[in-house]
């Protein structure tokens, strides 16, 4: 062991030296006080036996300048007195010295005191290393987690589907939570999201979500092998069988997990599904801004043996959104340790209704981050949003698109592209007057994007494409200008009062829908919607 | 833009050659109108050709109203299409504007 001596006398320094060398020490000895603390800071001395009185520096000093440093382990600091008074005992102990030795030493006092020393270092550092062991372990409990995560958990949100968008993000904690997601596409435009989360932490928890996760691939190709061609088994027959699997191994595990299971059905307007205690999903009305919480009424998988699992139907229309969300996002607590909460999510979302799905969970991570001050967060924080397609993945029976400079001169060039679509590609074309209200609208929206978004630069693109379905035409413009900010618009003075001011007007009275978002691939869009035969096509104007 | 002016008495009526008064245009419009209205307190806009107008090319013809009020002279409308009247009411701007069938009504009205 490397042992400090700092000693003035001469015989006393020499004797111990003489001592420490011979039972194995590796020692250094100097004479006095400012000496012993510059070669401390140099070595890695592990104890320090120190003269209380020397020349520049004392050994009260030496010893609590020691104890002021940090150190990645213990020193044992000896102090040698000639002194034994009781008053200087507790000076010398307030200072840091672990042990006296009193002057002139006898050498088996020295050699037992010496051994107490040195078992407290050695234990102490034994300490440490079994610490630093379990840090290591414990990271890499982590590393595993999140390696199950990524690889086990976390299914990949499909693209390029023809009736909804999904995005699925997924921000991991510290510690390792049981959060998981997946999705099935069927062939007949239905998506299924399977989003939950298993009550823990650590790796038994993300293993137990792996295992949930696969049952339901299992159980999904186990009915489909079973029912009719074609026909898909419903959520709720999922949900038991999987809780059938797996629920008697689970109570034995005292675990338990929370998921919904849902089905979207596009072309059929509806999502069916299964809520074992989970969140409750957000739904967001496009066309009338309302908010619905869709929940079940079923406990948890691996609660209850008994318990049947039913699923429930919820109406939906095109543009609506769902948005699915672990409770380590609305559980996210800022420093007052206030949660994030229900409420405030379904305002971020009413106010951030036009994000495309990307764009949406990512501004929900931001604004949770930006509540809790901080990045890394207690628990994951998982979310799912899907918006449904404009079109619900209905083909339109007529489709056309065209690409302009962003140069007020095209205006007609527009105005033609969609006469000629509404008129001419359709049969029975659009209406005289539907024509005319369409052809205004996406006038004035496309005046307004070189105008305003692109700020009159007319070395810009301006992307139309027109879509006709039965009941509808559909013509969207698409730039890549600033957002158009609907606040900032002033109302129309219809007492002439002033020239401008009517273009936002215009075009929400000659279409039916108006829509204003940032597609995935961050261009943003204005979408234009005449329905055929409406009352407001029909509608004479007085 | 394209325009014609032809004095029928005390009256300048100003016919627009365009098909389209819209922002692809509005510019050249207004450009070209300020002098007539300089010169003329009487006015009467032939829009007879026009099958389009836009919500600047409304805002322009607005103006000139306005233009033309402020100074104590008069604006009249005729030849609306379709269209372009069913624009007019949507913003109700045919409540602000005198419109006329035709331009000889409209003339006839500013004599009167």
């Amino acid at each position: 062991m490397k042992i400090l001596i700092a000693e003035d006398e001469l015989v006393s320094r020499r004797l111990l030296e003489r001592h420490l060398e011979r039972w194995g020490h590796e020692v250094a000895a100097v004479s006095n006080g400012a000496e012993a603390w510059e070669l401390y800071q140099a070595g890695e001395f592990r104890i320090v036996i120190s003269d209380w009185m020397m020349p520049q520096m004392d050994g009260l000093e030496l010893i609590r300048r020691i104890r002021a440093q940090h150190h990645s382990g213990y020193v044992y600091a000896i102090l040698l007195t000639s002194k034994s008074q009781k008053e200087d005992i507790v000076a010398g102990m307030e200072a840091g010295a672990d042990d006296f030795l009193t002057k002139p030493f006898d050498r088996d006092e020295l050699r037992v005191r010496l051994r107490a020393g040195q078992r407290v270092v050695e234990l102490e550092g034994a300490l440490l290393s079994s610490l630093q062991d379990l840090e290591r372990a414990r990271q890499r409990e982590v590393e595993i987690g999140a390696r199950i995560q990524q690889t086990l958990l976390l299914g990949h949100p499909p693209r390029d589907l023809p009736g909804v968008q999904v995005a699925a993000l997924t921000v991991p904690s510290q510690q390792i939570d049981g959060d998981f997601y997946d999705f099935f596409v069927h062939h007949d435009q239905c998506l299924d999201v399977v989003v939950g989360d298993v009550m823990g932490k650590g790796v038994p928890a993300a293993l137990l979500g792996a295992a949930i996760k696969s049952h339901f691939l299992r159980a999904l190709s186990q009915l489909i092998s079973l029912l009719d061609r074609g026909k898909l088994p419903e959520p709720e027959e999922l949900v038991r069988l999987v809780h059938d699997d797996v629920t008697r191994e689970f109570i034995g595990l005292e675990f338990f997990a929370t998921l919904c299971y849902a089905r979207f059905d596009p072309p059929r307007g509806r999502v069916d599904f299964v809520d074992c205690g989970h969140t409750k999903t957000i739904h967001l009305r496009q066309r009338t801004g309302e908010i619905e919480m869709l929940a079940g009424e079923n406990t948890p998988l691996g609660v209850s043996e008994r318990e049947v699992y039913r699923q429930v139907s919820a109406p939906f229309e095109a543009g609506d959104l769902f948005f699915f969300y672990s409770d380590g996002l609305t559980e996210a607590q800022n420093g007052a340790g206030e949660f994030f909460g229900e409420e405030q999510l379904v305002d971020f979302l009413r106010d951030n209704a036009t994000l495309e799905p990307q764009a949406l969970i990512q501004k929900v991570h931001a604004a949770v981050v930006d509540f809790s001050h901080s990045e890394s967060l207690k628990d994951d924080l998982t979310c799912v949003a899907v918006r449904i397609g404009d079109d619900c993945g209905e083909r339109p029976v007529a489709h056309d698109e065209m690409e302009v400079p962003s140069d007020l001169a095209h205006l007609p060039g527009v105005r033609a592209f969609v006469r000629r679509f509404c008129r001419e590609r359709l049969a029975p074309g659009l209406s005289e007057q539907g024509t005319d209200q369409l052809e205004l609208a996406v006038a004035e929206a496309t005046s307004n994007i070189i105008r305003h978004a692109y700020h009159g630069r007319s070395d810009r693109r301006v992307q139309l494409t027109a879509d006709a379905f039965d009941d509808r035409v559909v013509i969207q413009m698409c730039h890549e200008g600033e957002a158009f900010d609907l606040t900032t618009v002033q109302a129309p003075a219809f007492d002439g009062s002033r020239e401008g001011g009517f273009g936002v007007y215009i075009i929400a009275q000659s279409v039916d829908e108006v829509r204003y978002f940032r597609d995935d691939s961050g261009k943003n869009c204005v979408r234009l919607v005449k329905r055929r035969n409406t009352s407001k096509e029909e509608r004479q104007w007085k | 833009m394209e325009m014609t002016t032809e004095k029928v008495g005390e009256v300048t009526v100003v016919e627009l050659r365009g098909e389209q008064l819209d922002a692809s245009n509005v510019m050249d419009f207004k450009r070209d109108i300020a002098p007539v209205l300089e010169a003329n307190s009487r006015v009467v806009f032939d829009l007879s050709h026009l099958r389009f107008v836009d919500s600047s090319g409304l805002g322009a013809i607005l103006s000139c109203l306005r233009r033309l009020n402020g100074a104590g002279g008069e604006l009249k409308l005729c030849g609306l299409a379709k269209p372009v009247r069913a624009l007019f009411e949507l913003v109700r701007m045919h409540k602000i504007f005198d419109i006329y069938p035709t331009r000889d009504e409209a003339v006839r009205s500013l004599h009167a």
